[in-house]
């Protein structure tokens, strides 16, 4: 028996009393790791291009083992707030505090692959063979964009579920 | 029909299906296609243990869907190269979960199955061949006459992605 999709699952704003979902909670921890650390790498391969930084360099600064850098960078778990600020002050930089978004005040980007796009059923199927990808992905709609999600049915008779996102153009 | 064609043909019909980032803002700058029985899998209810394990996998799916940084660690080729096998790891959690797939043209991965890590031995054990024969049985199963992307260069594969070593030649 379908729940809710893998789509429905929306991290919505919380007027209910329900508490999250195992799953909602997980994804969103799990994503916030993630998030910390892309944002932590691209600062240490920038230095690494623009200062020759190394982890050699770094764990010399820090104390440490180079091998030991390797691997708190390797995965988002290994980092915790205090070697966060290690790896900021091996590289003569402040790591700043995180910053809360109202899901309400999070725009939505303008931007989808071409073929997520027609996926989801805002771009026609071209009846020519070669499809133009570039064109696809510069093709802007005037006003708004809509997305329509089709959340899981396969089970004979049951309907469709469809839900709307609407986007606003910048 | 191009291959463009086909997956939104395969979509349409309920084949595949479209794994967009959930969170809000967060924009599907790559195109991950997972087949039905992944779908399955992600939308049933599970006990507290695996409903944790898939909330982890689908933000760590939407590493690749949102378009973020990629590295070897995430992302690795399966030997030998030329049967065009890769594998998404999410080695965070236990058990580890590897999402199989083949890539249909740059940025956009066909997810064939998902598997737990800890069900298969080295890389020379049999079932990592049985995966890879079961991951090309189903990508000819949906796109028949299409060949997948054939290539060691992650950078042919995937936009994004750190510099390393993605694929272990293994002769």
């Amino acid at each position: 028996m379908y729940t809710k999709s893998f789509q429905e699952l929306k991290l919505e704003d919380t007027t209910k009393t329900e508490p999250k979902s195992e799953r909602e909670k997980s994804y969103a921890k799990a994503r916030y790791r993630n998030r910390v650390h892309e944002s932590i790498l691209k600062f240490v391969v920038s230095e690494m291009k623009m200062r020759g930084v190394n982890n050699k360099l770094i764990a010399d600064r820090l104390g440490k083992d180079p091998g030991q850098i390797s691997k708190i960078l390797s995965k988002p778990s290994n980092l915790t707030i205090d070697t966060i600020c290690e790896i900021g002050m091996a590289l003569d930089a402040d790591a700043q505090p995180p910053v809360f978004l109202r899901h309400s005040e999070i725009p939505q980007s303008q931007f989808a692959h071409p073929l997520i796009e027609r996926a989801l059923g805002t771009m026609p199927i071209p009846s020519e063979p070669v499809v133009d990808v570039k064109r696809l992905r510069d093709h802007k709609e005037p006003q708004t964009k809509r997305f329509q999600l089709e959340s899981a049915t396969r089970s004979a008779g049951r309907s469709s579920e469809f839900q709307s996102i609407e986007v606003s153009a910048s | 029909m191009s291959i463009q064609n086909e997956i939104i043909h395969r979509h349409t019909e309920g084949s595949i299906f479209a794994i967009v980032p959930k969170a809000k803002g967060a924009a599907p700058r790559r195109a991950l296609f997972v087949t039905e029985e992944i779908w399955t899998e992600l939308n049933s209810t599970h006990d507290d243990f695996w409903e944790k394990r898939y909330g982890e996998l689908q933000a760590h799916l939407d590493v690749f869907a949102s378009g973020a940084l990629i590295g070897p660690k995430y992302l690795s080729l399966l030997y030998p190269a030329r049967d065009a096998v890769w594998e998404i790891r999410n080695p965070e959690s236990n058990p580890s979960l590897r999402v199989i797939g083949l890539f249909a043209q740059r940025d956009v991965f066909i997810a064939t199955e998902i598997i737990r890590r800890d069900q298969l031995d080295g890389w020379q054990d049999r079932g990592w061949r049985e995966l890879k024969r079961r991951a090309q049985a189903k990508w000819r199963n949906l796109f028949n006459t299409y060949p997948p992307l054939i290539t060691a260069d992650v950078y042919k594969v995937v936009s994004g992605a750190e510099v390393g070593r993605y694929y272990k030649d293994r002769a």
